[in-house]
């Protein structure tokens, strides 16, 4: 089983807590395998003399808009807890932590669950509290957590410039990192040039090729729409339907799993998408009424994505050719999104893709010249999945469990006496 | 090893329904380990006709919400005409004779989760009552018991506590698949049956050891965690309690505006539930009860799923939640599954006791130990059926 930097952070590191004033980067779903909270864990046994919790975006309990008046204030009455917000949906200046409340701990800790996609904002909200934590001088420890879509495979291109730029992309990576949340921090501090005082706490027993099942770990949704790691490996590709007006299944309780509209047919979708045999992945003609945003209460048609093949599965090129096919059937219907997106400097869909090419492709071109432009995308993603920092403590080979497990002809016992080498770090 | 659902092993040896006209019960779930959907398999084939679509509650292909009624349509794939068996009233459950009159056979292909409550298996029951008298075949297209078919658990539901969530003296986690029901529901309808049993399945198989992919049987049941939790959770419907209906994680989360969520979580772990942690949590349910307003509640954490007792685990819920709120918490009342002269939560538990338990105060395990010898019986009862062992 994997054991966050958490839990190694509390067993083995506790002396950088004792008596601390911690300043945590955390949410509820930062948990320990025996269901505690991070924030109760570090109280009791890390001995911190006071924690200030630096929500991310949702705030601590998931959604901020309506949670803001509830224990957003106060944790179970501790006079050791300062509850803050950090985010506010209409306010761009609660992007970046209060430089007073950062200066006034010892140390930063940040345990927050990532996804594994460019777009989730939480590891922007780490590295704004990082560039904050160099200019009041307080040193940052990342507690690491798994990247529930794997640490191997990386897909998209990085195109980081402005007006792309922006909080739901503020590092030079792909749409799919590949990366854990310790490895972004690793990552922006030296390649954005932020040099705080940064420690990182590796998992144990974590695997660059695991996905989260492998983990053993209860999937926490570390935000509200994310409610599943099958939602997570699709999140990369389907998120792109929020700069359109395809619903991404949100109001459902399986949003990102599937995408549709009052206007489209499931069947003839399913049937096109089948069609291109994209790698892993299978298209179910699926039928929803959300509950709430878009398209709410009335029936869309749509399709539901299974993946057979998680390894062998792209969810960004897939998502971006279903946007494409979904919108080709009835292009007089379909829309891009033109209101405010997450602060983003330019579209919606110009924001995620991170390119103005792929409106225009989706707009005037075929599948085909999409495709195309996918191939422009390999130098990037092989440079960058070289050059990536990588933790050295997971790139050994699989446990010895998992070794049996795959060569069911290798007796365990045969096998216990040979020592696994450690890669090079 | 892959799974073979009922579905696949009809499709590749389909000379039965040569020369008939078929109906087919069925919703979205149904489709064969490479996805391909029932319908389109049944209307594409050769040498029968495929004339008719029975929908259950949701609807063909899950459209509707619970307890949401359906009308009569054209179904979109196919052009066919689709008979809703979940109308406006409870007359409305069973197919129409005139309708079944004009078929040959009837296949039914739903996915069941493994709770009493969970409708299906009683629209495949009223399927068979109503072709019993017309000689209609019932063919019954099997498919697993995602939360495997070892565990059973519960009280046996008592007579007068029958309803549309409980026809059948059937403990609440009865560890049967659709196929072996059917089975047993035949001694009750004597009706011309024949199940497709699956192949490659065996009883301690969960969902997940299938390799089947998931395709939700209803709009609330989107994994099977969900599925794990529910044969307990369901119990919520039958109270003011938010059963987390309006959020992803419905049946996981349960709360009201009014409970402390680190009191009822502090409440619940203390009982030391075997196989089950409780988190504190607030939630928003975005419709259904107490939509809009943030309720306080719990996440249920099912660490040891093979030690983990649903039921038991759902009486303790709502016991501890009423307790800390007496005042506040109260049993639903509504017309619930189209009756309004039994309160939901007796329907629910198939018993009275439950109710009249928490009322005066009462231990829940008390309760649960009185189940013991029901449901050696039922397990007696229910091996000349089963079609699959380990």
């Amino acid at each position: 089983m994997t054991r966050t930097g958490l839990e190694v952070l509390l067993d083995k590191h506790s002396e950088h807590l004792r008596g601390k004033h911690v300043g945590l980067l955390t949410n509820y779903a930062s948990l320990t395998s025996a269901f505690r909270f991070a924030l109760d864990e570090l109280l009791e046994r890390g001995e911190c003399r006071h924690i200030t919790v630096f929500a991310p975006e949702h705030g601590f309990w998931g959604d901020a808009q309506y949670m803001a008046t509830i224990r957003e204030d106060s944790w179970g009455q501790s006079p050791r807890v300062t509850m803050l917000r950090s985010y506010d949906p209409d306010n761009a200046r609660f992007l970046s932590p209060d430089p007073r409340a950062v200066a006034d701990c010892d140390v930063i800790v940040a345990d927050i669950q990532d996804t594994g996609a460019r777009y989730y904002t939480y590891a922007a909200s780490l590295i704004k509290l990082m560039g904050v934590a160099k200019d009041t001088g307080v040193p940052v420890i990342v507690c690491d957590r798994p990247n529930p879509i794997g640490g191997v495979a990386v897909e998209g291109n990085i195109n980081f410039y402005e007006p792309y730029v922006s909080f739901i992309g503020n590092l030079p990576v792909p749409n799919r990192h590949g990366m854990t949340i310790a490895e972004l921090a690793v990552f922006a501090n030296q390649e954005m040039h932020i040099g705080c005082e940064l420690l990182t706490i590796p998992m144990e027993g974590w695997r660059r090729s695991m996905l989260w099942d492998e983990t053993a770990l209860a999937w926490i949704p570390p935000s509200p729409n994310m409610p599943s790691p099958r939602a997570a490996l699709l999140y990369p590709g389907t998120c792109l339907f929020e700069a359109t007006n395809i619903s991404e299944a949100r109001g459902t309780t399986y949003p990102f799993d599937a995408f549709g509209a009052p206007w489209l047919d499931g069947f003839e979708l399913a049937g096109r998408l089948n069609e291109l045999r994209l790698d892993g992945v299978l298209f179910r003609p699926h039928v929803f009424t959300p509950t709430f945003q878009k398209h709410a209460k009335e029936v869309c048609g749509g399709v539901w994505i299974h993946v057979t093949d998680p390894v062998a599965f792209q969810p960004v090129r897939a998502g971006l050719l279903c946007l494409k096919v979904a919108r080709d059937v009835n292009p007089e219907r379909y829309k891009w999104r033109e209101s405010h997106y997450e602060f983003a400097h330019c579209s919606a869909i110009d924001a995620l893709t991170r390119s103005s090419r792929y409106q225009l492709l989706v707009e005037r071109g075929t599948v085909d010249d999409i495709r195309e432009w996918f191939a422009t995308w390999e130098a990037d993603e092989r440079a960058f999945s070289e050059q990536r920092p990588r933790l050295a403590e997971y790139e050994q080979p699989a446990p010895l469990a998992a070794v049996a497990r795959l060569h069911p002809t290798v007796s365990t016992e045969d096998t216990v006496s040979v020592e696994i080498p450690r890669a090079e770090a | 090893m892959t799974v073979h659902p009922g579905l696949e092993v009809l499709m590749d040896e389909p000379s039965r329904l040569h020369g008939k006209r078929i109906g087919l019960v069925t919703n979205q779930s149904a489709v064969t380990s490479n996805l391909q959907h029932a319908v389109k398999l049944l209307h594409s084939g050769r040498g029968w006709k495929l004339t008719a679509l029975f929908g259950p509650e949701h609807g063909v292909w899950g459209e509707a919400q619970d307890m949401a009624h359906v009308d009569h349509s054209t179904d979109p794939l196919t052009g066919l005409p689709v008979y809703s068996l979940y109308g406006k009233n409870e007359s409305d459950l069973a197919p129409r004779r005139e309708v079944l009159r004009g078929l040959d056979a009837l296949v039914i292909d739903l996915q069941d989760i493994g709770s009493r409550y969970y409708t299906f298996i009683y629209t495949m029951a009223l399927c068979m009552r109503e072709a019993a008298p017309l000689g209609l075949q019932v063919i019954v297209l099997d498919r697993p018991n995602p939360i495997d078919g070892v565990h059973i658990e519960g009280n046996i539901r008592e007579e007068q506590y029958s309803s549309f969530v409980g026809m059948f003296p059937l403990p609440t986690r009865h560890g049967m698949t659709a196929g072996e029901l059917a089975r047993w529901f035949q001694r009750y309808y004597e009706c011309n049956l024949a199940v497709v049993p699956m192949k490659g399945w065996r009883r301690s198989m969960w969902w997940g050891d299938t390799d089947l992919p998931w395709v939700i049987p209803s709009p609330n049941m989107p994994t099977v965690y969900t599925a794990t939790v529910y044969p307990g959770m369901c119990l919520v419907e039958g109270t003011n309690l938010s059963e987390g209906r309006g959020t992803t994680h419905p049946f996981e989360f349960f709360g009201a505006p009014w409970l402390d969520s680190f009191k009822l979580a502090d409440s619940l772990n203390h009982l030391d539930l075997p196989g089950v942690r409780f988190r504190p949590h607030y939630f928003l349910p975005t419709f259904h009860k107490h939509a809009n307003k943030v309720c306080g509640g719990v996440e249920l954490h099912v660490t040891n799923r093979a030690t983990f007792e649903p039921y038991r685990t759902g009486l303790w819920c709502v016991k501890v939640a009423r307790d800390l709120n007496p005042d506040e918490f109260k049993w639903r009342t509504e017309t619930y599954e189209f009756v309004s002269d039994r309160l939901a939560i007796d329907l629910l538990a198939g018993s009275a006791q439950y109710r009249e338990l928490v009322e005066r105060g009462g231990n829940v395990d008390e309760w649960v130990a009185t189940w013991e010898d029901p449901l050696t019986e039922f397990a007696r009862m229910r091996d000349e059926f089963l079609l699959y062992r380990d």
